[in-house]
């Protein structure tokens, strides 16, 4: 898909005569807004199963298992302000109902519970304007995140990211083995402290939602690539020790205090440490 | 009786063959009520008898080492004998494999889990469960939904069970659970007794019920009812209580702390009150489902009944109850012969058709 939109912002530039710099704001106009790229890197080395990443402090020898997430609620800001929202088509694989799954996994190497189909690059509309900023939010939405997996359409029908036995689905998915922890660490974030509803299976409310919103400024629909950095969300983080007797890496546990600067990282809360501004998603 | 007036229209007003009607009915044992079902995967007996195929076949794990069977044996009224459970891969769980009898009627399942309320949702449990593995089919829902697509018997199996749906995750769960919801348990001699036999019950046994619904032992709270657990849901159920306790299994820092490789229901909610909190199981069949509690830590029955004497296991261990443990866990002290009768009245609880079927 994006061998075919390659062309566009040269045709922007024949259309408009005037490169993003012209002094008259006013005149600016993207055209209608297609696709939303996404991307996962490692500092400046691309993402990839079956690579080798160093990250994590001490440094550790990462090798990918899976790295996929929902994204939700995404939205375009243009000059002014304005918030637009990006419709998602219905793909019937990646796409549906407002939730995208960005899968970056290809099911090579370590990647063993992955899908030979990615979908790095997400499909929808929004209107023609001059757009600066983008919103998302790294989540299944509640109204979503609490059916029956069982029947749920696609891309909730992905059973990787089943996360039955907390009666939703993991939001993020970012496995690998590391020199320390050769048999996995897995980071799966999504929603816990969640209390029953009256009807069967439901879920009322969960004290931890841990979606996170992520807002990137400096953001160019036709040539920017939301990049996810392994090396930014790892930063600080001990990738070769599992606090004992807690969930080897993180899997959003309350007390495992392995999750901490994982969190901290996406501009998460976790347990008494607020949110601060993320680090891992950059517009490049 | 909708239903019913519905196919008689149907056949007055399009001449089409009336709808099957519904032809499932219950045998219960005397003083059970009627299992709840979710309305959308009424019982069959297409359904059973595919769930049972498909609970004792080792296919349903990935790599065909493993039957729902495998932690869920018929002859330890479907447990498996372990401290805890080792899934396909070799994986050792964390929690004891659970017995199955009258699994129709929890409120909740699994051991600790307020958000599983259904079976036929629980059974995603095993099949996709990563941490540990057990079945090993997360990410390969494509692999599993075509093996048994495949195979001509039972693509049949699934077309009698559910015409026109095909293999999914809903069938597939929905036969099991239709299966599981089967696992009806009622012929110990305490329910010979219920139903009226006097003499199903020794003199001991007998002297052992009054002890379990003591006040001095306050066995019964819990392990209430027709099932002997408190976390119990049929047709005529109301509001429904999803309960869950502390027994005073651990007290690892003085504050009521469970080891953090099991928090109990503490894991799902976050709540520090919860810390510890498991659902009841049933007391019947214990003879046959040994180890016992949520972690299989205690290895004989008579290592149980110590445990709650002195108040709760880690006060039996340190001296001190668990601040989070429940009021009613509070030690008791029986005689020989007490300790003897309330063996002989748990002993009648056991039900020998039920493991040799």
């Amino acid at each position: 898909m994006n061998r075919v939109f390659a062309p566009l912002p040269v045709l922007f530039l024949f259309a408009c005569g005037a490169p993003s710099a012209t002094p008259d704001a006013g005149e600016h106009h993207h055209e209608p807004v297609t696709e939303l790229r996404f991307a996962a890197k490692v500092g400046t080395a691309d993402f990839a199963c079956g690579g080798t990443f160093t990250v994590g402090t001490p440094a550790t020898q990462y090798q990918p298992r899976d790295l996929r997430f929902y994204v939700s609620e995404l939205t375009l800001i243009t000059e002014d302000g304005a918030s637009v929202p990006f419709e998602l088509t219905n793909d019937g694989v990646f796409q549906n109902a407002g939730v995208a799954l960005v899968d970056l996994e290809n099911a090579t190497g370590a990647c063993t519970t992955g899908t030979p189909q990615t979908h790095p690059t997400l499909t929808g509309t929004a209107p023609g304007g001059h757009y600066t900023a983008v919103e998302f939010t790294v989540g299944v939405p509640f109204a979503q995140n609490h059916q029956d997996a069982a029947s749920a359409a696609a891309p909730l029908d992905s059973t990787a990211m089943f996360w039955n036995w907390l009666g939703g689905y993991k939001f993020l998915r970012i496995d690998g083995l590391t020199t320390g922890l050769p048999t996995g660490h897995n980071l799966h974030v999504g929603s816990t402290g969640c209390t029953a509803g009256a009807t069967p299976n439901s879920v009322a409310s969960c004290s931890a939602p841990n979606r996170a919103r992520i807002a990137l400024t400096g953001f160019d629909p036709e040539k920017s690539v939301i990049t996810l950095d392994l090396a930014a969300l790892f930063a600080g983080a001990n990738l070769d020790t599992n606090l004992e007797m807690t969930a080897p890496g993180c899997m959003s546990g309350a007390t495992d205090t392995d999750c901490a600067p994982f969190f901290a990282h996406l501009g998460l809360p976790f347990g008494a440490t607020a949110a601060g501004p993320q680090t891992v998603f950059s517009v490049q | 009786m909708r239903a019913a007036l519905i196919s008689v229209v149907l056949v007055f007003s399009c001449g089409a063959p009336p709808a099957p009607a519904p032809t499932w009915t219950w045998d219960l044992p005397v003083g059970f009520p009627t299992p709840k079902v979710p309305e959308e995967n009424p019982m069959s007996a297409a359904k059973v008898a595919l769930g049972k195929q498909l609970f004792f076949d080792r296919r349903l794990s990935r790599n065909e080492q493993q039957a729902c069977a495998g932690c869920h044996e018929v002859a330890r009224a479907f447990t498996d004998g372990k401290p805890q459970a080792i899934g396909s891969t070799g994986e050792h769980h964390r929690r004891n494999a659970q017995g199955l009898a009258n699994v129709a009627f929890a409120a909740t399942l699994t051991w600790a889990n307020p958000l599983v309320t259904t079976l036929e949702r629980q059974a995603l449990l095993p099949l996709f469960g990563e941490t540990p593995v057990e079945l090993g089919w997360a990410g390969h829902e494509t692999e599993l939904l075509s093996r048994f697509a495949m195979d001509a018997d039972y693509a049949a199996r699934f077309e009698a069970a559910y015409p026109g749906e095909g293999v999914t995750l809903a069938t597939l769960t929905g036969a099991l659970a239709s299966y599981e919801r089967t696992l009806i348990s009622g012929g110990a001699p305490w329910d010979r007794y219920t139903a009226g036999d006097a003499s199903a019950l020794s003199a001991d046994a007998k002297a052992g019920l009054e002890l379990f619904n003591s006040e001095r032992l306050e066995c019964y709270h819990c392990h209430a009812g027709f099932n002997f657990s408190d976390s119990v849901e049929h047709v005529n159920t109301g509001a429904v209580e999803k309960p869950f306790h502390n027994t005073g299994l651990y007290d690892v820092d003085a504050q009521g702390s469970y080891p953090a490789t099991d928090t109990g229901l503490h894991e799902v909610t976050s709540r520090i009150g919860d810390m510890g909190r498991f659902r009841a199981p049933s007391l019947r069949n214990l003879r046959f489902t040994a180890p016992y509690m949520h972690d299989g830590s205690l290895a004989t029955l008579a290592e149980v009944l110590d445990a709650y004497a002195a108040g709760g296991h880690a006060r039996q261990l340190h001296g001190e109850p668990s601040p989070l443990q429940s009021d009613l866990v509070r030690g008791f002290t029986l005689t020989t012969d007490e300790r003897r009768q309330l063996e002989a009245f748990l002993d009648a609880l056991n039900d020998e058709a039920f493991v040799t079927e």
